[in-house]
């Protein structure tokens, strides 16, 4: 049925984010789509953020003793929802007005579970942060409409995605037993026959790391979470088409391609020929092709110009993290356990 | 996925995916499942957008082969394999390499147990 009504709340999981948490509330407050009720979960901060969001009309909860990661902070907020839909979003992002509206409407299908929207860097200035930007604007405006068509987005972001609170409940809220929560959630939805979506129209911007020291925080979380998530759900993984499919070679590019393009291409550089070297930035016009794309619709196209250099660095440090990431938990057992926030 | 290095086979393998959405598009419509307009839209975007980038891609290999014999230097092939070679191997590798990966892919789906809740397949009525 369209155009239907979706009671929807939202939850910010918080901690510590009192330069941050009143923008994102404000957000929420002047979307088109009229959210039910915004709920923070202040995790124990010591800056204000429970006070700041008090202050702002939202909805404050704080857990016993800190939950140790924000999927402990969202799934502490679940049993207060009592609407239809939840949304989570994180303490740093702000949403287009319409992103909520656009988001919502994807539910209008019953199958459908799960909604992600288009990510974008909320400052795009340092070298990470137009790395990342080119990272995005490729990932949203080529792969994740590709998998959307096959109805597999791979990740439902955890900055900003929208659930049906029923399914989400059953699926236990999230879970910190990988540090990439959101792909469990959606592997897991996925295992459970659900739907999930992507809807390029809902736009967020988060804040992303600005320097080296706090990137490679997340980049750690996300590597480590992408190695635990497949050994978790590779069995039900396996029995869902193209989903498979698309963690295959994601597996392949983490492992075999990061290992050739760290090792292998600066060999074959040093021991046969220099031209090798180009293996670094021969793929750039493939790269530019879908960003300068969505570049030309948003009137960013001199931005994305200026960031795509910015791309190959990151890419870089990437496959290092990646790498990393894959020798300690596959190979050494070590796995990560502990949360630790990106900026 | 942001934070995957974007080294590898992910390129080759959405550009390969643009074709078989055409493809599934035209089985649903075969199987007598309903027109849906955003569905082509998606596979019209996407297509020109693969289009775009595959002809960018090849002036690009024109290009890098010039670029020795405009220095003297002879082809980029003479200079590191016989000819042919390299530009074969880099054309056809990342190819083979899917083929192998969907073919075990297959295999283990053979072999290892389902133990998803529920079956998994596709609204739009398709399967790999």
């Amino acid at each position: 049925m369209q155009g239907v009504h979706h009671p929807i709340t939202a939850i910010i999981p918080a901690y510590n984010e009192a330069a941050s948490i009143a923008d994102t509330i404000r957000s929420l407050q002047g979307q088109t789509y009229r959210l039910a009720e915004i709920i923070v979960v202040d995790d124990f901060s010591d800056d204000g953020t429970g006070d700041i969001a008090r202050a702002c009309g939202a909805k404050v909860v704080r857990p016993p003793q800190n939950t140790g990661s924000k999927a402990g902070a969202q799934t502490f907020a679940l049993p207060f929802v009592e609407t239809e839909l939840c949304m989570a979003i994180d303490a740093d992002t702000v949403v287009a007005p319409d992103g909520v509206e656009k988001l919502v409407a994807a539910f209008d299908d019953d199958h459908v579970s799960a909604a992600c929207g288009f990510v974008l860097p909320r400052h795009v200035d340092s070298v990470w942060e137009r790395g990342r930007y080119i990272e995005y604007m490729f990932a949203f405006t080529f792969f994740k409409p590709i998998q959307d068509f096959f109805e597999r987005p791979l990740i439902s972001s955890g900055c900003f995605s929208a659930y049906r609170t029923k399914e989400l409940r059953a699926a236990g809220g999230w879970s910190n037993r990988t540090m990439a929560e959101d792909m469990d959630l959606t592997w897991t939805l996925y295992a459970a026959g659900h739907g999930v979506r992507f809807v390029p129209e809902a736009v967020c911007y988060p804040i992303e790391p600005h320097d080296l020291h706090f990137l490679s925080k997340q980049l750690k979380r996300w590597s480590h979470g992408f190695v635990q998530n497949v050994r978790l759900h590779w069995r039900e993984v396996l029995h869902i088409p193209y989903l498979r499919a698309m963690v295959a070679v994601g597996i392949w590019d983490a492992t075999i391609a990061s290992f050739a393009y760290l090792v292998l291409l600066p060999l074959l550089a040093i021991l046969v020929n220099p031209l090798f070297l180009l293996g670094y930035v021969i793929d750039l016009p493939a790269v530019a092709v879908p960003t300068l794309k969505a570049g030309i619709g948003r009137r960013e196209v001199g931005r994305v110009l200026a960031s795509l250099p910015c791309y190959f660095v990151l890419r870089f440090v990437n496959a290092v993290f990646m790498l990393k990431a894959v020798w300690a938990e596959a190979v050494l057992g070590q796995r990560l356990l502990v949360y630790e926030k990106g900026h | 996925m942001a934070g995957l290095p974007g080294t590898g086979l992910g390129g080759v393998f959405y550009v390969l995916l643009v074709p078989w959405m055409l493809l599934t598009e035209l089985l649903r419509l075969v199987r007598g499942q309903p027109l849906r307009r955003e569905r082509w839209i998606a596979i019209g975007v996407q297509s020109v957008v693969a289009g775009v980038i595959l002809g960018v891609l090849w002036v690009e290999a024109l290009l890098v082969g010039l670029l020795p014999r405009l220095h003297g230097l002879g082809s980029v092939n003479q200079i590191t394999f016989s000819s042919g070679a390299v530009s074969m191997a880099f054309a056809y590798l990342p190819i083979l390499v899917l083929a192998v990966i969907f073919t075990s892919l297959r295999l283990a789906v053979w072999l290892v147990p389902n133990s998803n809740a529920a079956p998994v397949g596709l609204s739009a009525g398709s399967s790999e």
